[in-house]
């Protein structure tokens, strides 16, 4: 009987043991650049933000649902009014052992809304006019104007909250070690190679993460990185080529998890003069074959926009609008005869030979143009100069391959609004109509959501009238991975780029 | 009476062949063109050879034998322009090398061993991610990174020459610096200089190739063989002949200009010269 017991304890020993060995693990994920900075509040692309969700949290972030999942704010209480923003912290840690207070929350969002600082978002933001921490526990937001967008930015990656002692000390050291309160804590960064984080065993969601060690390793090719996927080198990849998709969805050794999220466009320097006119912009819309595009530039994956890249079900999307442009070369000609250039002209389209789809969109848009009368120069340098020269307005016509932001409708106010501001990432430089500016104001303003919906649909009237952006396609944007590997989410819609946050949950066999 | 050298060996007939055939199609390669190399044809994506794309299509329904015969002409442009640039300013650096105050002749010689410790590859991707490419940067970055090959060549020949006797009764005769080097050096450094020339010519298509294929040589959607490689290497599942037409046509082309250039080296060399 002893003997049955001892051996019944062993195997049951050996079990335990063999269970805590298979779990955890140390998973290797193919980015698709080296993140120019972990500065939290600055917006690095994609891959940039991927490194960050693991790391750090917000107050609240978005969900693998695509809701507001609240993460070091337990809980919180919106006014009626929409001015007053209170927050319940959690029992949250650092990665350093200290706990979480309001007086970091507070130190972190004061840094995003330093006037000289560089956060990303410090635009959409700076409603925000005094902060309160009436105990260690809770933080009080008060807006200067009512906000219902407000969650949507505070749930953004450059919004994590970050120890106000380690920002005292780090916050102009670019290359101090980051420390937030997520899922994995940083090891190191080999530059040109990859960056180590480790599991924070200290972190406020029981039982998670499960993964040990991810190691997120650079790969600018986009063929190496899917040869890396296919070989076993890595166990999941972003920005899967629309080439490649088809053969990673049949597998067998590998998933695809495909998502319809961000829209290509074109963005319009509107100091360029022929762009000055709205009619030229318009004449681009009807110009342009978007099924030239869809099947060249993305092997026939895609959905064409005719209208303004509103996803249906979104605020402001309407079906009557969905369609206000048409391929129509000779409507196209008429709008450029109108606009005073009978004959077309010649300008410098930027896009970048890093990203094929995109290089292969300027491509085909050349294409297309060409049959109007006019003639692009492309300019295609590799990525983080074609962001620089986005930053600084350094282009007649530049290809865009984004989505929103946030998922209120308020995402709308980076490509649109004028502002101080007039050369961002995404707009489209120097454009600022009163009109619209006033539109976008009101909307965010306003907390009825039929109000809001009216509100939206003048917005799309104006926008389309105007057309500072034009817009051609849906893409899919698809991360792919190995069997085995379970828990990780291509976040809805637009939050697609936002799907790093579901590393917590990634588990591998 | 000896025959003409190529209908001695067929190899080097058949090299002479394919260089011919390569610059007579850099030359008339638009004209001859079955379709316009930039025409997009969405209908016609990623397709095998048909009669009416006799080497099939690439990512964006264009013909890849348009393609090809069109994508040849900047990259000889490339070659023979920046093979002129480093031929002119190689043997320059190398009779100055050569045959001028010692002190000069240092100065000169050591800057070219700098240049030649650099891998060529690493100075164009440096020189050219600064400019802008196309044809002309392209050219003047690959010349002057192949002077040092040039300079050294014409700097050992000129030593062999300027002991001689030709040179040594110019001297005597009072002739001055540049009518030494133009009347008595030059005439007589000249076959190792051609002979390096045909290597460097070689050696400028493959760098100009391998500078698009990372893509900062021709800007699309212009196309030049290099480029083609470089983008079919992505579409190897849907269109495998992609990769092939560009490569085959690329390696049998360098492959023949090497071959010539060996031969030319064997014909001039009296050492080697067969009776």
């Amino acid at each position: 009987m002893k003997r049955i017991l001892q051996m019944a304890l062993a195997a049951g020993l050996l079990g335990l043991m063999t269970t805590t060995a298979l779990a955890g693990g140390t998973l290797y994920f193919g980015l698709s650049a080296e993140p120019s900075t972990l500065d939290t509040i600055i917006q690095p692309g994609t891959a940039g933000r991927t490194v960050k969700l693991a790391m750090h949290r917000g107050l609240v972030n978005y969900g693998i649902d695509g809701k507001i999942s609240p993460e070091l704010a337990e809980s919180y209480e919106i006014s009626p009014d929409a001015k007053e923003y209170t927050f319940h912290l959690r029992d949250a840690k650092f990665h350093d052992g200290s706990p979480v207070t309001a007086a970091d929350v507070k130190a972190s969002l004061e840094r995003i809304l330093d006037p000289k600082g560089k956060g990303a978002f410090r635009n959409e933001l700076s409603i925000i006019s005094g902060i309160d921490t009436p105990d260690v526990k809770t933080v009080t937001l008060k807006l200067s104007q009512p906000s219902v967008s407000l969650m949507g930015y505070l749930a953004l990656p450059e919004s994590v909250i970050v120890p106000a002692a380690w920002l005292a000390k780090n916050a102009d050291n670019a290359t101090a070690s980051p420390i937030g309160a997520g899922p994995f804590q940083f090891v190191n960064w080999t530059r040109g190679r990859e960056i180590v984080v480790k599991k924070f065993p200290g972190y406020y969601k029981q039982g998670k993460p499960d993964l040990d060690e991810v190691h997120y390793v650079f790969y600018g090719d986009e063929n190496t990185r899917v040869n890396a996927l296919k070989s076993g080198d890595v166990d999941i990849i972003e920005y899967v080529p629309a080439k490649d998709a088809t053969a990673l969805e049949k597998g067998p050794d590998t998933k695809l998890l495909t998502m319809n999220g961000p829209f290509m466009g074109l963005q319009f320097n509107t100091k360029f003069e022929p762009f000055s006119k709205p009619e030229v912009r318009q004449a681009i819309a009807y110009a342009v074959d978007r099924s030239v595009i869809i099947n060249t530039a993305f092997n026939g994956l895609g959905t064409p926009i005719y209208g303004i890249a509103i996803p249906e079900g979104y605020m402001g999307y309407s079906a009557e609008k969905a369609n206000y442009f048409s391929h129509d070369i000779d409507k196209a000609k008429e709008l450029l005869k109108k606009a005073g250039y009978p004959n077309g002209f010649e300008a410098r389209l930027l896009a970048s030979s890093q990203y094929s789809f995109h290089q292969n969109t300027a491509i085909a848009i050349q294409s297309e143009l060409a049959k109007i009368g006019i003639k692009l120069t492309l300019d295609l340098p590799d990525w983080a100069s074609r962001m620089a020269k986005a930053n600084a307005g350094d282009y007649d016509f530049a290809v865009l391959g984004s989505l929103g932001e946030i998922t209120d409708a308020d995402w709308l106010s980076n490509y649109y609004y004028g502002g101080d501001k007039l050369v961002r990432t995404n707009n489209s430089p120097y454009f600022d109509d009163p009109q619209i500016n006033e539109i976008l104001d009101k909307g965010r303003a306003t907390v009825d959501s039929a109000e809001r919906e009216k509100i939206y649909g003048a917005f799309v009237d104006r926008a389309l009238e105007l057309s500072p952006l034009v817009f051609f396609m849906w893409r899919h944007q698809d991360y792919a991975v190995r069997t085995g590997v379970t828990g990780f989410t291509n976040m809805p819609g637009f939050l697609t780029f936002q799907s790093g946050f579901s590393i917590e949950n990634t588990k591998i066999e | 009476m000896k025959t003409f050298l190529p209908f001695r060996h067929p190899l080097v007939l058949v090299s002479l062949l394919v260089v011919t055939t390569v610059l007579g199609i850099a030359l008339v390669g638009p004209v001859i063109a079955p379709h316009d190399p930039l025409a997009i044809n969405q209908n016609a994506v990623n397709q095998a050879s048909s009669t009416q794309y006799l080497l099939g299509t690439d990512e964006f329904g264009r013909d890849i034998l348009s393609r090809l015969l069109v994508g040849i002409r900047p990259t000889i442009m490339v070659a023979v322009i920046s093979t002129l640039i480093a031929a002119v300013g190689g043997t320059a650096f190398g009779i100055i090398g050569a045959y001028s105050r010692p002190v000069m002749a240092f100065f000169v010689m050591r800057a070219v061993d700098i240049m030649l410790s650099f891998p060529a590859i690493l100075l164009a991707l440096l020189a050219v991610g600064f400019w802008r490419s196309g044809i002309a940067s392209l050219s003047v970055v690959i010349g002057i990174i192949f002077i040092p090959q040039f300079a050294r060549v014409a700097q050992s020949a000129t030593l062999q020459v300027i002991r001689q006797e030709f040179v040594e009764a110019e001297h005597a005769m009072g002739a001055r610096y540049l009518r030494v080097v133009f009347k008595a050096i030059l005439p007589n450094i000249l076959s190792p200089l051609v002979v390096q020339g045909t290597l460097t010519i070689a050696a400028a298509i493959l760098l100009e190739s391998g500078l698009s294929f990372l893509g900062l040589g021709i800007v699309p959607p212009e196309p030049s063989w290099g480029q083609m490689i470089g983008t079919a290497r992505g579409y190897l599942n849907q269109n495998p002949m992609y990769v092939v037409w560009p490569s085959v046509c690329l390696a049998f082309t360098v492959l023949a200009i090497n071959i010539l250039g060996d031969a030319l080296r064997d014909h001039l060399d009296p050492r080697l010269r067969e009776n």
